[in-house]
């Protein structure tokens, strides 16, 4: 046990040092709080106010809503965790460097356990204890503990969970990625029909058991859960982990470069653009022509086109318009569609910076050109749904047109803010060895930093929604066009900035 | 004035970190068409300077000019920029391009014209014995080749000055013999190579100049004739060994 809190500690005193010594990450952290913050009350309000209307409505529907507010909380968590188990534990040199020493299986799951804990999750897990603690506690006295304690314990129980379900993924499912997908899209077919079957029938499940016995209950199945995985099953879960380690590391990269139909052709014309705009089309097309993501990315475009009803009905109920519904779905659609990887649109260069950096051209064409090569993919996949879904509606010309210009504001404002903001977390002496350190550079929202302009960015756009929800459309366009003129030049000058701190 | 007769030039160039100085008012001259190496231990402040001379690395002071051009003032280091090619000591390329894609890209990304980028890449990949894996993801290329795209990608545009950071390390001998006698092909015919080398050897063969920087300062310079003579040993090694010893004895 001495070596895992050797290595609890010394990530303690790593973080420590860094906001003590590095002005980004005192930043970062501050803005986390901000977040935090926002979130937090916002939790609260939102809690506070059903709370009471559950409360009225009896027992049962207070202790219903109560258990789905603690599935939603282990949902969001285990993102977090999904997202720290493969940064802490296979992304980085600390990883490697640890998989050098010799641990045990046994304690390299508990010190994995706990650096997922305290980088991963530990913000989310304080949040959510403030803000149960304080809106539980006012409404339900004494029996908050137990609420607490179940969200507690089955926050640890999922954290739990969710690093074996990724460590199965990475030793058994990476390799097989057809099969796989194929085993999902069978597995995902059986649950939709069961679930119609069930709907059809109109089935429902009553069960009575008392509310108390039953968290008491739950909370000791994820306490047992917990002490049989960091306990007698560690040995095995850690040689898990080993092997989910030696897999990746195992990993032949692709020799051959897969060239789409239709891209040589593409890349070819735009080859011809001899510009640095020119160039970052060029390699951001072949780039992503050939990531997995992509192809996620395009499937989820559909499907989202093809739920529009589903979410029209809840637009509906909050009031939107059908010009403000075809606005702000699309403009969502299109930001579906780069998210992900916007949010690191600078900050993923790392090293490769210095070719910018060397080129002969200043830093504020670079930015510009790392816009557009953004803002030309989303602004076409945005007016695309913006066209369909209006149609769909049967807006007139005019409706269609007002809408097309809301969401290219819309979508102006926010990738300029998300791009241009990405330059906060380059480094570039950050060097990415490998498929899986490539992966977490280019592809995934792995540093406190991306997390809180991802939140940001978020916090931005239910602002900019608002203002189409609740504005006239010509008072809309005209407060849009004074945002984008404010984040642009706020953010340009913050870019700059950022990027001339880098000499 | 710049004295146009210098591919690289600093003046009292000095950058501190914190309590360190890293490199402490350094003078260096390297003439047009020379390979200048430049040696020092670990910690020395040879990868500091590098990057002051080719602007990823502002200086606390001095001044530094590439080919007649000052890189730290606004109006000039385009144009210095413009003139020098680098590879740094860790390379990192875009892994799903190929090895020519990601050469056509650098060649974009500086304005060249395509035809005359095709034609400097198809030349590139030969001399550095690429060819056969052109086509294939720079993620697949093991730390050798990937060493060769990155000065393939440092050389593609032609430039007049090359500021190289070990670039042998990690080279089989076969393609460090190689990049050697194209370093002394690229000199011959005008362009001006700054590189720094634990290969004590290799800098003896190959640089016509060499300085050895020790806590931030240059220790001294010259041939490799002229530091064996002034240090009274047989080669570089020793040369650099005694030299290094002196300083370190004298700063005690």
């Amino acid at each position: 046990m001495s070596s895992v809190l050797t290595l609890w500690r010394a990530q303690f005193v790593s973080t420590h040092g860094a906001l003590r010594e590095d002005s980004r990450a005192r930043m970062t952290w501050a803005i986390g709080l901000v977040v935090d913050i926002a979130a937090g009350f916002w939790t609260f309000n939102e809690l506070s106010g059903n709370l009471a209307q559950w409360y009225a409505a009896g027992q049962l529907a207070l202790a219903t809503h109560l258990w789905l507010l603690c599935l939603w909380a282990w949902a969001g968590i285990s993102f977090f965790a999904v997202i720290a188990v493969v940064s802490q534990g296979f992304g980085n040199d600390q990883a490697v460097m640890l998989m050098s020493l010799p641990l045990s299986p046994s304690a390299r799951l508990r010190a994995l356990y706990g650096l997922v804990m305290f980088t991963g999750v530990g913000n989310w897990i304080v949040l959510a204890n403030i803000v149960t603690v304080v809106a539980l506690g006012t409404k339900l006295g004494w029996q908050a503990l137990l609420w607490l304690l179940l969200l507690d314990l089955g926050v640890a129980a999922t954290v739990c969970i969710s690093m074996i379900a990724t460590l199965l993924v990475i030793r058994f499912v990476l390799q097989h990625l057809k099969r796989a997908f194929t085993g999902l899209a069978i597995a995902s077919a059986s649950v939709v029909t069961v679930f119609l079957l069930l709907h059809a029938s109109k089935y429902t499940l009553h069960v009575t058991f008392p509310v108390q016995l039953m968290l008491i209950l739950t909370s000791m199945f994820c306490a047992l859960l917990l002490l049989l995985i960091l306990g007698p099953l560690a040995t095995a879960t850690g040689t898990l982990y080993q092997n989910a380690f030696y897999t990746m590391e195992g990993r032949s990269a692709r020799r051959t470069a897969l060239m789409l139909p239709g891209m040589r052709l593409f890349s070819v014309w735009l080859s011809r653009y001899r510009t640095l705009t020119g160039a970052l089309l060029y390699k951001g097309l072949l780039n992503q022509s050939r990531s997995v993501f992509t192809w996620g990315r395009a499937a989820i475009l559909a499907l989202c086109v093809a739920l529009f009803p589903l979410f029209q009905k809840v637009m509906i109920a909050y009031g939107f318009s059908p010009l403000a519904q075809v606005t702000v779905y699309a403009s969502i659609v299109a930001i579906l569609a780069v998210v992900e990887y916007a949010a690191y649109a600078i900050s993923s260069e790392g090293a490769r910076m210095s070719y910018y950096l060397l080129a002969p051209f200043n830093m504020a064409a670079f930015l510009r050109a790392r816009l557009v090569s953004f803002l030309l993919p989303v602004l076409s996949i945005g007016l695309a749904v913006c066209l369909v879904l209006s149609w769909w509606q049967r807006l007139s010309l005019y409706e269609a047109g007002l809408a097309a210009l809301l969401m290219a504001l819309l979508l102006i404002g926010y990738t300029l803010f998300i791009v241009w903001g990405s330059a906060f977390d380059l480094d570039i002496n950050q060097v990415a060895e490998g498929a899986m350190q490539t992966l977490m550079l280019e592809e995934l929202p792995v540093t406190p930093r991306r997390l809180q302009l991802l939140g940001l960015s978020i916090l931005l756009l239910a602002g900019m929604v608002l203002l189409i929800m609740k504005l006239p459309v010509l008072l809309a366009i005209f407060v849009l066009v004074l945002l984008d003129g404010v984040v642009c030049i706020g953010l340009g000058r913050f870019g700059l900035v950022h990027l001339k701190k880098l000499v | 004035m710049q004295n146009t007769t210098l591919a690289i030039r600093t003046q009292q160039l000095t950058r501190r970190y914190k309590q360190v100085t890293a490199v402490d008012g350094l003078d260096l001259a390297v003439r047009r068409g020379e390979i200048y190496g430049f040696l020092g231990a670990n910690g020395a402040g040879k990868t500091t300077t590098m990057k002051m001379l080719v602007g990823l690395l502002q200086p606390d002071a001095g001044q530094v000019w590439v080919d007649g051009h000052e890189m730290w003032s606004a109006s000039a280091s385009l144009a210095a920029k413009a003139a020098l090619g680098y590879v740094a000591d860790r390379t990192m390329l875009y892994e799903r391009l190929t090895g020519r894609e990601f050469l056509a890209f650098l060649a974009q990304l500086r304005g060249i014209p395509r035809h005359q980028a095709d034609e400097r890449i198809e030349q590139l990949l030969a001399i550095l014995d690429l060819n056969e894996r052109a086509e294939s993801a720079c993620g697949a290329y093991s730390f050798g080749m990937k060493r060769k795209l990155a000065l393939a990608g440092a050389l593609v545009h032609q430039p007049a000055v090359l500021i190289l950071d070990e670039p042998l390390n990690g080279l089989d001998p076969v393609s460090a013999r190689r990049l050697k006698d194209l370093f002394i092909e690229l000199a011959s015919g005008g362009t001006s190579i700054f590189l720094s080398t634990h290969d004590l050897a290799t800098a003896e063969s190959i640089c016509h100049r060499v300085g050895i920087i020790q806590r931030g300062r240059l220790l001294v310079e010259g041939s490799a004739a002229e530091l064996r003579q002034l240090a009274t040993a047989s080669n570089l090694e020793d040369v650099f060994l005694t030299l290094t010893a002196r300083e370190m004895e004298a700063t005690i």
